[in-house]
């Protein structure tokens, strides 16, 4: 192998170039392997910093109407997810080949961190808190960095009104360049859509349609642009900084009636319909469909077809969605949907078992059956077995 | 010494630390901020530029990276990259890669210079520390106390 005629020299490179070097890793756990090797190896880069705590923000009531009246809590709740792991090194020794592909499945967390930087697990599908004793026990009290690959998939924010009063028709939060926070939310006691940054002691109303109707059924984010889509399709962008409002998709959706996302990916962003039914209390078995839509800018239209999506996969549960490239997750259907969203959550076991898994596209797909007591997907819980319950501490 | 071809070329003769010589055109050469800069000073006018830090198969190599991105402009990105991606692995071959990125520090070739720290950094992703030491032969220096810190610093603890 040609490589190692590095091996007198790598130790030699200049601290300059070592940095370098780590500064073309991908992700941070490869920074910290880096580190780990020797002294030159560690002297010549800095530490990745320890995780930030998430944040639990109460947020202004959503409009003052200068009464004194009694106003409810707003709370957003922060957390991250990540993608753990085991590196192809540690796993070979423990399986055959072929198994390992499947026993080595990345693994997703959610988690939130205290002031004082320990972990805590929340629910991947819900945000909610394991907090049973025995689920804990299945988790690990330490986990080495340096021992697996661990990608932080996206911040997942919760938002929650103390009253039953709002009914909030959605809402999309975001961390900023410099680590800030803002968001929109749309309600349906709400005019407008409201915008609000940290900083702002109240949210500020932009009327989408002009006219103060309001359809407006979607927001979310992309590239720096906040989009809010209403029930006829119309798009409308919103630039966070000067609230500036323009079209960008003309109004001719056939929608399916169930929940929406907006996903973005690289340099698009992506509408998801979901076909299925909305209270799956009700049913046993069930039909299910994802469409996925692409925005044309240039075209302001809201395009069909599947280009741009076969390398990705799309997980979908409460307070958070996301594409991640299939590359990155062995074991996962590529064009494949994991969908757990608060309307599905109710057939789950606590801590997630379920995800529904199904294909992005056109056609209608096969029916899964949901049994309950069993999980349809059973990839989030309980944890794999590489990650070993309770190693050293 | 500088020749000028019949295209109206010219040419810079360039001098490795083994004393091989190397003539190439000017904006092959120039494609090296730190070549560029001797030329503008009036460095290659007589005789050849030495370049103590850089041997002949190294230089020669470095020299394959300047011609093809001297000759290729912005448009043709994606093929430029392909390239790139064969260049390296066909130049593992023949020298050591940390060799080859510490001429384009020194000559100061910003894109081959991130080509081959990124390549470095694609041969280590995914691999533990012990399998990095082993497989580059290198040293484990860390003290014990070193050790448990580099430990401590990369943990995460559950409630």
């Amino acid at each position: 192998m040609a490589s190692r005629r590095i091996s007198r020299k790598w130790c030699d490179l200049p601290s300059e170039l070592l940095n370098h070097i780590a500064g073309s890793l991908e992700t941070q756990c490869d920074l910290r392997r880096f580190r780990s090797v020797c002294r030159s190896w560690r002297n010549s880069t800095l530490p990745p910093p320890p995780p930030k705590p998430s944040r639990t923000i109460y947020l202004p009531p959503f409009w003052d109407d200068g009464k004194d009246e009694y106003s409810p809590k707003i709370e957003l709740k922060e957390t991250s997810v990540y993608c753990i792991e085991s590196l192809p090194s540690t796993t070979h020794h423990h399986h055959q080949e072929g198994a390992a592909a499947a026993a080595a499945r990345p693994w997703f967390v959610r988690l939130r961190f205290t002031e004082s930087g320990t972990a805590v697990h929340e629910d991947l599908a819900t945000g909610h808190p394991v907090l049973k004793e025995t689920h804990k026990r299945e988790l690990r009290k330490v986990l080495d960095l340096r021992d697996f690959q661990v990608r932080e998939i996206c911040k997942a924010y919760h938002l929650w009104v103390e009253s039953d009063e709002y009914f909030i028709v959605s809402y999309c939060f975001v961390e900023t360049e410099d680590g800030s926070l803002m968001g929109m939310v749309l309600g349906d006691k709400v005019t407008y859509s409201l915008f609000w940054k940290m900083g702002d002691d109240h949210w500020t109303g932009i009327d989408i349609t002009q006219d103060g109707t309001l359809l407006d059924e979607l927001v979310g984010y992309h590239k720096g642009r906040f989009f809010v889509v209403s029930l006829s399709g119309l798009t409308h962008s919103v630039d966070p900084v000067s609230l500036e409002v323009n079209q960008v998709g003309v109004a001719a959706i056939q929608w399916f009636p169930g929940r929406k996302y907006l996903v973005g990916w690289s340099g698009d962003l992506f509408l998801v319909d979901k076909r299925g039914p909305e209270d799956f209390d009700e049913e046993l078995d069930f039909e299910f469909e994802f469409k996925v839509r692409k925005l044309d800018e240039q075209q302001q239209e809201w395009v069909g077809g599947e280009d741009g999506l076969e390398d990705l996969v799309l997980f979908i549960a409460y307070g958070w969605s996301a594409f991640v490239p299939a590359k990155h997750l062995p074991g996962y259907g590529s064009r494949c949907v994991y969908y757990a969203d608060v309307d599905f959550i109710d057939r789950c076991y606590h801590p997630a078992s379920c995800f529904m898994v199904s294909e992005m596209g056109g056609g209608l797909h096969e029916a899964l059956q949901l049994c309950p007591g069993s999980s349809c997907s059973n990839l989030f819980w309980p944890p794999p077995n590489w990650l070993d319950k309770n190693p050293l501490v | 010494m500088s020749i000028t071809t019949e295209n109206n070329e010219k040419m810079i003769t360039l001098m490795s630390s083994d004393g091989e010589e190397f003539v190439v055109e000017e904006a092959v050469a120039a494609q090296s901020q730190t070549i560029k800069h001797l030329i503008e000073d009036g460095c290659s006018t007589e005789g050849s530029i030495p370049l103590p830090n850089v041997t002949g198969r190294v230089l020669s190599e470095v020299i394959q990276y300047c011609k093809k991105h001297s000759s290729s402009d912005d448009k043709e990105e994606k093929e430029l990259e392909a390239w790139d991606a064969e260049f390296v692995k066909a130049a593992d071959d023949h020298v050591a890669l940390t060799d080859l990125m510490m001429a384009a520090n020194f000559l100061d070739i910003k894109g081959l210079l991130d080509l081959v720290a990124q390549t470095l950094a694609n041969m280590i992703t995914g691999k533990s520390p012990e399998e990095v030491r082993r497989m580059w032969n290198i040293k484990n220096d860390f003290t014990p106390e070193e050790a448990e810190k580099v430990r401590k610093e990369n943990q995460w603890a559950f409630e």
